[in-house]
């Protein structure tokens, strides 16, 4: 009986997770663990929140803060509007529209070094963008604008902008793959049952499209709130201070200083915290109440 | 003037293609039209232009004396069903009834009683507060019923809405569509490619091939006196024996060879004087059909003799395979009929039941 019984643990297919249990182990929980230990005790190991007092008494810290929440909600509020725009325009099958599709794909193809670099060159007093500008007559060249002295909330503008660019086409290919698999019949419906174009967008193609869209908004959002490499390419270390650019200067620039590991520890478990938080408010928000099946 | 017409109706794809080339058609109000045809005929793409879904690219729409031709589908006035009921998914029963009602600003108390009104008649009031999701396909299209009945339209459009049900289903919801087309009056225009829906549906069928109108006329007129080749083809389990044949006239009696002569089989079609004007086919090629019901066998009698070579019992009827000309043909009887294959039989034909088809225009020739 016992043997048995024995015999029925080793055969037990729970085994199969075992090569994965062991992997999150080693490389996930144990790395996070210590990573919160750290953020929560001081040099000698004891626990305390001086790190996180430390932090928030920095002023490059708070507009880290800041500007990081400003990206995030700027940057999402607007890929949103212009990839879900983009995406019905492609999703009408017009003449050239694989052509448009494959241009508009084009931004997703460059590294995030490429396009630092590539908007770089534009953002300088005699960059790319001003000459285009004068070319079309918009600007005095005389008295051209210097992009790259921009900071604070300008600068963030001008990442959202740059970082749209970048990522519109992903946005865009999970909301145009929603819409493909869009029964058409369900917006003919609202035509043909008096809806104009825009009641039928509201209220019939947006709330079948939910699913698709809190996926699409969900994965902006995360790396949007993420986003460090775009701004050092263009402004630099410390310039336009971000979250996640405090933890690569901790480790990479001031890597000596005698809390940079300590910060770099304790802003990640801050990034962490928040992605998770702004997700879970954004799920609530969006409301989701699945009716389960068939959907779309 | 009549309630819709249809002016030379036309519709050419961007890619060049024309699905509907010059259709003209009037519907009387009330009537319960239905278009037949097979797959890319163009039927759907003229509902669709009824619709407002698809642009005209000629031609003009007439419906109670307004031109629609060029109006958003919502100004229409229309209701329609889909194919694959394009029930909303995120509103429940109830909801999906009432989002056209509150479109047209009626009130809540005047959406509420349409909505229990149409529910009860529907017989979904049971399901006013479920999803789509949680309802099975015949309970669906019953609510894409209700919904189309709630908005009170001057015209109700159907595109296949029976095509997704299984077929035991089908001829139940086929009923109910039926009894309430009766209840309501309401002028219904339902397109389809079963033309047994159609048969037992219409009141008036309209069959359509390659973008245009085969014939237009009642399920007897359609079935019995085909208008066209394609119509004789396409009418009809199993459809009409169809031959090309060359036409000679002996001792009065019409007599139809193999064109190729490669059988030696001659059919007799009976006196000549049963096919008024045949005159000029007499040495002719032309296309000869006649429908499995309208054949019966006899004892070998020595004209219109050939072998019964296969039996398909069928309970009802008796379907029988010959070969007449080289090729199959098919006879219908009445009853279980005790054969044997290989039995020598004559084949019994009713001059009156012949059609016969010119052989280039394909239209028919002979009307009895």
């Amino acid at each position: 009986m016992n043997r048995m019984r024995r015999a029925g643990f080793f055969k037990s297919p729970i085994w199969f997770l075992v090569p994965v249990i062991i992997y999150y182990a080693a490389f996930w929980i144990r790395p996070t663990i210590s990573v919160i230990i750290e953020s929560f005790t001081d040099k000698s190991g004891v626990f305390s929140f001086a790190n996180y007092v430390r932090l928030f008494s920095q002023k490059s810290m708070r507009t880290a803060f800041l500007n990081t929440i400003l990206f995030t909600l700027g940057s999402a509020i607007l890929q949103f509007i212009l990839a879900f725009a983009l995406a019905l325009w492609l999703n009408k099958k017009f003449r050239f529209s694989n052509l448009v599709l494959f241009i508009t794909l084009i931004p997703m193809a460059f590294p995030p070094a490429a396009v630092g670099i590539l908007w770089k060159t534009g953002l300088y007093r005699f960059g790319w963008i001003n000459s285009f500008l004068c070319s079309l007559g918009l600007m005095n060249p005389a008295n051209p604008v210097d992009w790259m002295s921009f900071r604070n909330l300008y600068a963030v503008i001008l990442l959202i902008i740059i970082d749209t660019w970048t990522v519109l086409p992903s946005v865009m290919i999970i909301l145009l793959a929603g819409l493909q698999n869009f029964n058409k019949e369900f917006e003919e419906a609202g035509w043909v049952f008096g809806a104009n174009k825009f009641q039928t967008l509201k209220d019939i193609v947006f709330p079948i499209m939910k699913p698709t869209i809190i996926t699409a908004m969900i994965l902006r959002m995360i790396a949007a709130v993420q986003v460090w490499l775009i701004a050092v390419m263009i402004f630099g270390y410390n310039v336009v201070p971000f979250l996640v650019e405090r933890i690569a200067y901790n480790v990479d620039v001031i890597t000596f200083a005698k809390y940079a590991r300590k910060d770099a520890y304790t802003i990640s478990v801050i990034v962490a915290a928040i992605v998770l938080i702004s997700v879970s408010i954004y799920l609530r928000v969006s409301g989701e109440k699945q009716k389960g099946g068939e959907i779309a | 003037m009549s309630y819709l017409k249809l002016n030379s109706l036309k519709k050419t794809y961007p890619n060049g293609v024309t699905a509907v080339k010059d259709i003209d058609l009037e519907i009387e109000k009330g009537e319960f039209v239905v278009i037949l045809g097979p797959s890319g005929c163009g039927k759907t793409t003229t509902l669709r232009m009824l619709a407002g879904l698809e642009e005209v690219t000629n031609g003009s729409i007439i419906l109670n004396g307004r031109d629609i031709t060029h109006l958003p589908p919502r100004q229409r006035d229309i209701s329609m069903i889909f194919q694959s009921y394009a029930v909303w998914p995120h509103m429940t029963v109830a909801e999906n009834i009432a989002y056209p009602l509150k479109l047209r600003k009626m009130d809540k108390h005047t959406i509420h009683s349409k909505v229990q009104e149409v529910a009860r008649i529907c017989n979904i009031l049971d399901y006013l507060n479920r999803y789509p999701a949680q309802l099975s396909g015949g309970q669906r299209q019953r609510v894409a019923v209700a919904r189309a009945l709630a908005v009170d339209s001057k015209l109700s459009l159907m595109d296949e809405p029976l095509s997704n049900l299984d077929a035991k289903l089908r001829t139940s919801v086929r009923t109910f569509l039926k009894e309430i087309h009766r209840n309501t009056g309401a002028t219904t225009i339902f397109v389809t490619h079963d033309q047994a829906e159609a048969m037992a549906l219409a009141d008036r069928i309209v069959v359509m091939n390659e973008g245009k109108i085969e014939q237009v006329g009642s399920t007897r007129e359609i079935y019995n006196q085909c208008g066209s080749l394609f119509t004789a083809q396409f009418m009809g389990t199993p459809p009409a024996n169809i031959q090309k044949v060359s036409l000679i006239s002996n001792q009065e009696r019409l007599i139809a060879n193999d064109k190729n002569a490669e059988t030696q089989f001659s059919l007799d079609l009976g006196n000549q004087s049963a096919f008024p004007g045949i005159d000029r086919y007499i040495g002719e090629e032309i296309f000869l059909a006649i429908r499995p019901e309208n054949i019966n066998i006899s004892e070998p009698k020595g004209i219109n003799e050939t072998s019964i070579e296969i039996v398909e019992p069928q309970g009802a009827y008796t379907i029988l395979v010959t070969k007449v000309f080289g090729s199959e043909w098919k006879i219908m009887l009445e009853g279980d009929i005790d054969i044997r294959i290989g039995q020598k039989v004559s084949l019994i034909i009713d001059p009156g039941k012949i059609m016969l088809f010119d052989a280039q225009s394909k239209k028919r020739v002979n009307f009895s």
